[in-house]
């Protein structure tokens, strides 16, 4: 009898890296649907778009690399479905799809591919178009009134929550209004209540750990709690500064994202905390829009720094303890 | 409740679906294939005195392999000639999926089991003895006796790897012998049997009449897997154990040696798939029971740096393959880093060697 050489062990658990992407595609999902909800169909093409860019991209990104056409990688839809949600839904097509093949071909493919970018491809596309076409991206549609495919000059466009905030006013949305996401935004980002739905499948399937997002929420909270407006009280302050803009949608989705995070516990806390500083740095004085996700790719940089910190801790206390499992 | 006792629980780990039915609620079958031999040990008289000495002498002569870790009996005992000893733990603790070939004997063999081990507690004069079995078995034919004669029997909880950690983290004064070797004492003092048998479990999800079987050590394993019958046939064959056993490449030419404990036969539904890249998941730094980050230490190792390698603790790896079990990537992470311990162990070795010629 001849057997198959093959190094141990030789049962394996069932789980599998694509899964654990097409996991935050799945959970990228009914964001799209609450889209289509507020803004018509117009969502979904732009959605469609962008992850057709992202995948084409990634796939010839693939076929010059050499390593064969990887089908079931479901990264590049996740790419793709990021920077669409994060655009308001009045978008012009090309401007998510520039973007998605920047965060393909510029971010990814040159540092080697999934599992090897120094910084969420999703965050340099997003920020990218921000720079060049800033003001195409700084105004919203009113939500409930359905777009047409194409938009042109008779669309009603408003400002965002975010921006308000950072030129000084208060935004008068209501306390309802903010938990249903029927304020102007980012397509994606408003709906609180679905994306806080989706955390919990995310956690469910271990794919995010829960104090990741907990504690950048919290810092931010921190922060929101010390420094605000006059006329608002610190309570108020902090719901107006986690639901307007893109801070739970970072949240959720990009600061848990496994190839940019670092590696040990400590590290991740770490990591959570600076995005946090930073983000609340950029809404102060910063004057770009999109702050979250310009400081998490700035946190990105950071990693490295953690994860080299946080593993040299644990080899010192390795040598003072002898051991660490107790 | 003592500190040892807490130390049993780690929360690292992998939680394995340990399959242990129908093999273990099975009786015991035997399987001889040759004669034993004609050399027999003195067997101990009746009214003897039992003395550590007499007992070392007596697994001396009877060949007797502690089947935990392959080394002589002799050998383990006589180490407690000097020091004093606070407790023995008659380790039948199977915590890998399929093997019950410590805990079956344990049950089926009791009598023979509880022998050798009062043997030992009245050489010894501890406080203290006890079986250990594995606690998280669930769905089993039988119950595990709570008490083998007068001796308890403790189940110990924990993730795989257990059993590895249990017996280092009992402590310095713990004697820990394994059930199968005590068994081979008690025959030994008994009948004056030499050790000429092993007990091993045949199993796997290929495996027609999963089974513990006494073996003659040096029995090939195609016949076992012969005794037991196959249903399909396997993609893979270890003797060891599915975690950490070794590939059986020619099964006419692969004997059981004493410290066999399984022979498993598995069949893979996708044994082709192609292997990721590592996503940086994290999941391999949450199971590492010895705290280490196995994709860094995976990726110094790939690229050849060694005192990284050794800084990031890779001589602290046991072996236990928690971390390729659980890659979503299906690293060879384990392997990799065994392998290479090992390489650079030799090698290091070697040039010291070289050294003390010049």
């Amino acid at each position: 009898m001849k057997m198959n050489a093959k190094p141990f062990p030789y049962i394996r658990a069932e789980e599998r890296s694509p899964m654990l992407m097409l996991d935050t595609a799945i959970a990228l999902i009914p964001p799209f649907f609450m889209a289509c909800f507020y803004y018509g169909m117009r969502s979904l093409a732009v959605g469609a778009f962008t992850v057709i860019a992202a995948v084409a991209a990634n796939w010839i990104s693939d076929l010059c690399s050499g390593r064969g056409l990887e089908w079931w990688d479901a990264s590049p839809v996740v790419t793709g479905m990021i920077i669409a949600l994060l655009m308001p839904a009045s978008v012009p097509y090309y401007i998510p799809i520039i973007a998605a093949l920047f965060a393909i071909f510029v971010v990814k493919f040159p540092y080697g591919g999934t599992g090897h970018n120094l910084f969420n491809p999703a965050a340099a596309g997003l920020a990218f178009v921000t720079l060049c076409f800033g003001d195409q991206l700084a105004n919203y549609p009113i939500p409930l009134e359905t777009l047409p495919m194409t938009v042109d000059e008779t669309v009603k466009l408003t400002q965002g929550a975010a921006s308000l905030l950072k030129m000084g006013a208060i935004p008068t949305i209501s306390m309802e209004q903010l938990a249903l996401g029927n304020f102007a935004g980012p397509m994606g980002t408003t709906n609180i209540l679905v994306i806080a739905a989706c955390l919990i499948y995310l956690l469910i399937r271990r794919n995010v750990k829960w104090y990741v997002p907990l504690t950048y929420l919290a810092t931010i909270s921190l922060f929101a709690s010390r420094v605000h407006h006059e006329n608002l009280s610190a309570a108020e302050s902090i719901i107006v500064e986690l639901v307007a803009g893109s801070l739970m949608f970072v949240a959720v989705y990009m600061l848990t994202e496994p190839v940019t995070l670092p590696k040990r516990p400590m590290g991740k806390v770490l990591y959570a905390m600076t995005a946090a500083v930073i983000t609340m740095l950029f809404r102060y004085y910063g004057v770009v829009l999109n702050s979250a996700v310009f400081a998490l790719l700035l946190t990105n940089a950071f990693t490295p720094l953690f994860d080299r910190l946080v593993e040299q801790g644990h080899i010192v206390e390795r040598s003072v303890t002898g051991s660490e499992d107790e | 409740m003592n500190l040892h006792n807490l130390k049993f629980w780690s929360r690292k780990g992998v939680i394995l679906e340990q399959k242990k039915e129908p093999a273990l609620s099975r009786d015991l079958q035997q399987f001889f294939s040759s004669q034993p031999t004609s050399a027999t040990a003195e067997a101990l008289k009746e009214g003897e005195t039992v003395t550590l000495e007499r007992l070392i002498r007596l697994s001396e002569e009877a060949n007797i392999i502690d089947e935990q870790d392959g080394k002589p009996l002799a050998k383990i005992l006589r180490k407690w000639l000097t020091k004093p000893c606070n407790r023995i733990v008659a380790d039948a603790i199977d915590d890998e999926p399929y093997v019950s070939s410590q805990t079956n004997p344990m049950m089926k063999l009791s009598a023979d089991a509880a022998y050798g081990l009062r043997l030992l507690q009245t050489a010894l004069q501890p406080k203290s003895a006890e079986f250990a079995v594995y606690k998280e078995m669930y769905y089993l034919n039988c119950r595990i006796p709570t008490k083998i004669e007068e001796f308890p029997v403790r189940k110990m909880g924990g993730k795989y790897p257990m059993e590895k950690r249990a017996v280092r983290r009992l402590g310095d004064d713990v004697l820990t012998v394994g059930v199968c070797a005590l068994i081979h004492l008690a025959r030994a003092a008994k009948e004056g049997t030499v050790q000429s048998s092993c007990f091993v479990t045949v199993a796997g999800n290929c495996i027609g009449n999963p089974a513990n079987l006494e073996v003659t050590i040096g029995t090939p394993v195609s016949a076992l897997i012969d005794r037991c019958g196959l249903i399909t046939d396997p993609t893979y064959l270890a003797i060891g154990s599915a975690m950490k056993g070794i590939a059986v490449l020619d099964a006419d030419n692969t004997l059981v040696r004493p410290n066999t404990n399984a022979i498993i036969a598995i069949k893979e539904s996708k044994p082709n798939l192609r292997r990721m890249d590592c996503i940086g998941c994290g999941r391999c730094l949450e199971v590492c029971p010895e705290g280490l980050n196995p994709m860094e230490l995976y990726r110094t190792i790939s690229v050849n740096r060694r005192e990284s390698a050794k800084l990031l603790g890779m001589d602290r790896c046991i072996g236990c393959a928690a971390c390729s079990y659980i890659c979503p990537s299906r690293l060879e992470l384990c392997e990799m880093i065994q392998s290479r311990k090992e390489k650079w162990n030799c090698n290091k070795q070697e040039v010291k060697g070289n050294e003390n010629e010049r």
